[in-house]
């Protein structure tokens, strides 16, 4: 009955293998940061979006704000105010152009508690399946 | 089961989960989320359903169909959040369909365990579908700019349609005066409708000379008068900027520059007229300015060329000529506020 034992467990592997592929999902942290407090503005988050007044936006993945010169350049991408993709690379930008600071972080969540509750059933039905193939197999 | 589902909040401050690493940069996203607002108001056009543009100052702005529309808040019920995470409602779906089937396996116990596969799959499968909504009400709209695509607000740009008039104004404009006692049923309530953004009717007429010969990024005009060897013509500068191979861009500047002459000449033609007013021009000059990236031509039109008397070759040169100064005044302006202005000639 090894085999049997083996197979059971290479199935529940694949159905928890599974599981936590299909439950959890990447969803935004946001916050805000108006100009004039950009020194609140998080050092770790992994992107900041400056939304300029005509609606245009830039999402840098690093960056710097230059105190004296009153600017902010990094590395990124610029979207239009239609959100098309305007260019790719390095951007400096006045700070007096920015009119909202957007932090945005990535994080991992299990939103369906559901599929825990279909595993568990998956689990006894393959092992009913089993119990009953090896009754049959004598 | 279904009370443990996650629910995204409505603020995006909040902590979710672990944070991702080298997540990419192309993938951040850059639109509003996908929003029905649902209106007080009766009728197939009562919801509307599209991006979240912008939300504040009273209005909710929403992309739908290709158009910008607003809603004023006071008349909107409630604004639900849509497909704010893959709802996986599909595949639990799938997955309680393979496990009923797989049951055939079981042999005698499937009298037990399909009813059981479908008494935990459906619950799960209809839960998953609603779980990744979320409804706000009148009370959180102030949150509701976190969602849009604009989150410092509609920008004046983007704004392609008026604000919706509004709808309880105008049913007082239009109620009856109040009776002198009150009736013995009570009025029925009404409800507030919604007007249609008004799109302003875009202005037919025909160019302006500052809107035709506007200058040049240096300055300079693009259009005017000269007179070479006694000759008189009417000259344009077309200037094309967009990338591609020098011929093409020499062409399209040209094409600009006649296109611009044409205009001078017949400022209301339209299709054909305009094209059959400019025989006879030539292009005299071409060049590239490597610093802007842009090609130039210029093109003349002797008027003679065109059979213009002198008269309207005049009042053309007229209306092109530059040689006023700032502050010397518009011409007949005066004239006409005295009335001594005479038309015609009796």
């Amino acid at each position: 009955m090894s085999w049997l034992r083996n197979l059971s467990f290479g199935i529940l592997g694949l159905v928890v293998c599974l599981n936590s592929a299909g439950c959890s999902t990447t969803l935004w942290r946001v916050g805000f940061v108006k100009p004039a407090e950009h020194q609140d503005i998080p050092a770790k988050v992994p992107f900041l979006k400056c939304h300029l007044r005509s609606g245009e936006v830039f999402v840098f993945s690093n960056w710097e704000i230059h105190e004296d010169s009153r600017m902010i350049s990094g590395n990124g991408l610029h979207y239009t105010s239609v959100r098309r993709l305007a260019g790719k690379g390095t951007f400096e930008l006045p700070l007096s152009r920015v009119v909202l600071f957007e932090t945005d972080q990535p994080e991992s969540v299990m939103v369906h508690s559901q599929y825990a509750v279909m595993t568990a059933l998956s689990v006894i039905s393959l092992t009913l399946s089993a119990v009953m193939l090896a009754l049959l197999l004598g | 089961m279904t009370s443990a589902c996650f629910k995204m909040p409505l603020d995006r401050s909040l902590k979710l989960g672990k944070p991702v690493i080298n997540f990419p940069i192309e993938k951040v996203p850059v639109r509003g989320v996908k929003i029905a607002v649902r209106t007080n108001r009766r009728g197939d056009d009562a919801d509307v359903e599209g991006e979240l543009l912008a939300a504040g100052d009273g209005l909710i702005w929403v992309f739908q169909n290709g158009k910008t529309v607003n809603v004023p808040e006071r008349i909107v019920r409630d604004v639900e959040l849509q497909d704010l995470f893959p709802s996986g409602a599909g595949a639990l779906g799938a997955w309680t369909a393979l496990g009923a089937a797989s049951s055939v396996s079981h042999l005698v116990a499937l009298i037990v365990t399909v009813p059981l596969w479908l008494a935990v799959g459906v619950p799960a499968s209809v839960s998953a579908a609603n779980s990744n909504d979320l409804t706000v009400r009148p009370v959180n709209f102030k949150m509701l700019y976190q969602w849009a695509r604009y989150p410092q607000g509609m920008p004046a740009t983007s704004i392609k349609t008026l604000p919706a008039r509004a709808p309880d104004k105008l049913a007082e404009k239009k109620a009856p005066p109040p009776p002198a006692q009150p009736p013995a049923q009570p009025l029925p309530q009404q409800t507030p409708s919604v007007k249609k953004p008004v799109r302003l009717p875009a202005k037919r007429r025909p160019p302006t000379p500052a809107e035709l010969c506007p200058p040049l990024p240096g300055g300079e005009p693009s259009c005017g008068a000269m007179v070479v060897e006694g000759e008189r013509a009417l000259w344009a500068i077309g200037r094309a900027s967009a990338k591609g191979d020098g011929a093409a861009m020499r062409k399209l500047a040209a094409m600009r520059a006649r296109e611009r002459l044409a205009r001078m000449l017949a400022p209301k033609a339209t299709g054909k007229q305009l094209s059959a007013s400019l025989t006879g021009a030539v292009i005299v000059d071409r060049w590239r300015n490597k610093e802007e990236g842009a090609y130039y031509a210029v093109v003349a039109l002797p008027l003679s060329a065109c059979g213009l008397d002198d008269e309207t070759a005049s009042r053309l040169f007229a209306r092109y000529s530059r040689q006023k100064q700032k502050g010397d005044g518009v011409g007949s302006g005066g004239q006409n506020k005295r009335g001594t202005n005479k038309r015609g000639t009796e």
